[in-house]
């Protein structure tokens, strides 16, 4: 299954990002970040499966759900 | 014991928040520190406690809502981060010192303002006339009390805020004695909206709550660990961690989810009904025992579940020590409102009695007893 592992700017909308997911019929959950993609590292994470990019684009902008970026992890997940 | 100081602290806790502190002790651990089952328990409690304030109070969203320690600590990130750069704050004449010592250190350290838009006790009026009298001068803060702490007067906020906001004034609604006893909203040209926890919400001791309009950026009051950006010298840009700097308090956190939510579940407007027909009974029993100088609107609509009163022949804190013997906890003093008391040509401080939901009409029938026998004999023996 596809995986999608977004950055969020902070717990907060990582949370918020992970319920929107949900609502919308995807799955999400909250993971580490690696170091590189936040600034020292964070748990502001979100791995979402089974989605694209695209889709995940479209419904945080839709919502004014702001993050930091959207990395397509294709079948392996985080590794 | 009968306890009428709820607007010190509401008590006691409904059974269904002493059991989401247990539960929250024994199942979540740091937010923001781990991606552990109980990490992410923690930081599953916190949003939900941002989302149900936000939806409670009208508020924009979770992200806009900041927990604090208690309303000082929400009220001095409000009143430090918008006179940061200095300049005058408004506010009326029925401010605790939540809001005055934070304006009071400010003008020593800084040589902020105070403007005080005085008014004798419950006359919307007069306040609404002084309070544009003051917002003519362009102050940089505007900030009102809800409700008084020590006289239960409703101030026309709605109405005050709005003036202000048609003026471009950031304005501060403090609701500590208004949370939870009354429909409060985040209403036109409030900016930022400030309570205790631990009143009419409900919630434990040590929580509180700031919230923000979007967009509206304050520096923080205390820096440190957030657990994100950790490689930043700087607190995160953006709210609410932008003000939440350290470990929150995770078991008040979860007693104040459900505080609010009990609060809901029993209906604002069914609490506030409550509250004044306890009111009016204290009101009217009181006006039949004569002798007691005490505090009431004319306008019941006017004033929230609380009242303060004192007799002629002795001072407040003896008659409340009389009253704790008798088994009633109320609480006699300035009430940490020493302006109040000035505004309403009270010097001598008062007894305050203050209602909250759980307070039955049998209570105030037992406190006017008492009343009346004191009144009795010591008005003989004078």
């Amino acid at each position: 299954m596809e995986m999608i592992l977004i950055a969020s700017l902070s717990p907060t909308y990582a949370e918020k990002t992970v319920r929107l997911l949900n609502n919308n019929g995807v799955r999400a959950r909250r993971v580490a970040l690696p170091r590189e993609l936040a600034e020292g590292g964070c748990t502001a994470g979100v791995l979402a499966e089974g989605v694209g990019r695209r889709e995940i684009l479209g419904l945080l902008q839709s919502r004014r759900v702001p993050f930091r970026k959207i990395i397509p992890l294709g079948k392996e997940g985080i590794g | 014991m009968i306890y009428f100081d709820n607007a010190s602290t509401s008590f006691p806790k409904p059974l269904k928040v002493r059991r989401a502190v247990e539960d929250a002790l024994a199942s979540a651990s740091s937010h923001a520190r781990g991606v552990g089952a109980e990490a992410l328990r923690a930081e599953d409690l916190l949003y939900e406690l941002r989302e149900e304030a936000s939806r409670f109070f009208g508020a924009d969203g979770p992200e806009g809502v900041i927990l604090t320690q208690n309303a000082t600590h929400a009220l001095n990130i409000a009143i430090r981060g918008a006179l940061s750069r200095g300049g005058t704050a408004l506010v009326s004449g029925y401010e605790h010192n939540a809001v005055m010592r934070p304006l009071y250190a400010l003008r020593k350290e800084r040589g902020t303002g105070i403007l005080l838009a005085r008014s004798p006790l419950f006359d919307d009026g007069a306040f609404l006339a002084s309070w544009e009298r003051g917002l003519l001068s362009r102050p940089t803060l505007a900030v009102l009390t809800a409700v008084s702490n020590v006289f239960g007067w409703i101030l026309p906020w709605k109405e005050a805020a709005r003036m202000a906001g048609e003026r471009g004034i950031p304005f501060l609604l403090d609701a500590s004695q208004a949370a939870g006893h009354l429909e409060v909203r985040f209403s036109p040209g409030v900016t930022f909206l400030a309570t205790a926890g631990h009143k009419g919400l409900w919630g434990p001791a040590g929580t509180g709550l700031l919230l923000l309009r979007p967009g509206v950026d304050l520096p923080p009051l205390l820096t440190g660990g957030t657990g994100h950006d950790s490689a930043s010298r700087f607190m995160p840009p953006f709210p609410p961690e932008r003000h939440e700097a350290g470990t929150q308090n995770l078991p008040g956190a979860a007693g104040l989810l459900a505080g609010i939510r009990e609060v809901e579940s029993l209906s604002l407007p069914a609490v506030a009904a409550h509250e004044k027909a306890l009111l009016t009974l204290a009101r009217e029993g009181i006006g039949e025992i004569g002798g007691i100088r005490s505090f009431f609107a004319r306008d019941g609509e006017r004033q929230s579940g609380l009242f303060s009163f004192l007799f002629p022949f002795e001072p407040p804190e003896k008659t409340a020590r009389a009253l704790s013997e008798a088994g009633f906890a109320v609480r006699a003093g300035l009430h940490c409102a020493p302006d109040a008391h000035e505004s309403a040509k009270n010097p001598e401080g008062s007894v305050r009695v203050s209602f909250s939901c759980r307070n039955r009409p049998e209570e105030v029938s037992e406190l006017l007893s008492f009343l009346r026998q004191r009144a009795k004999e010591r008005g003989e023996n004078r």
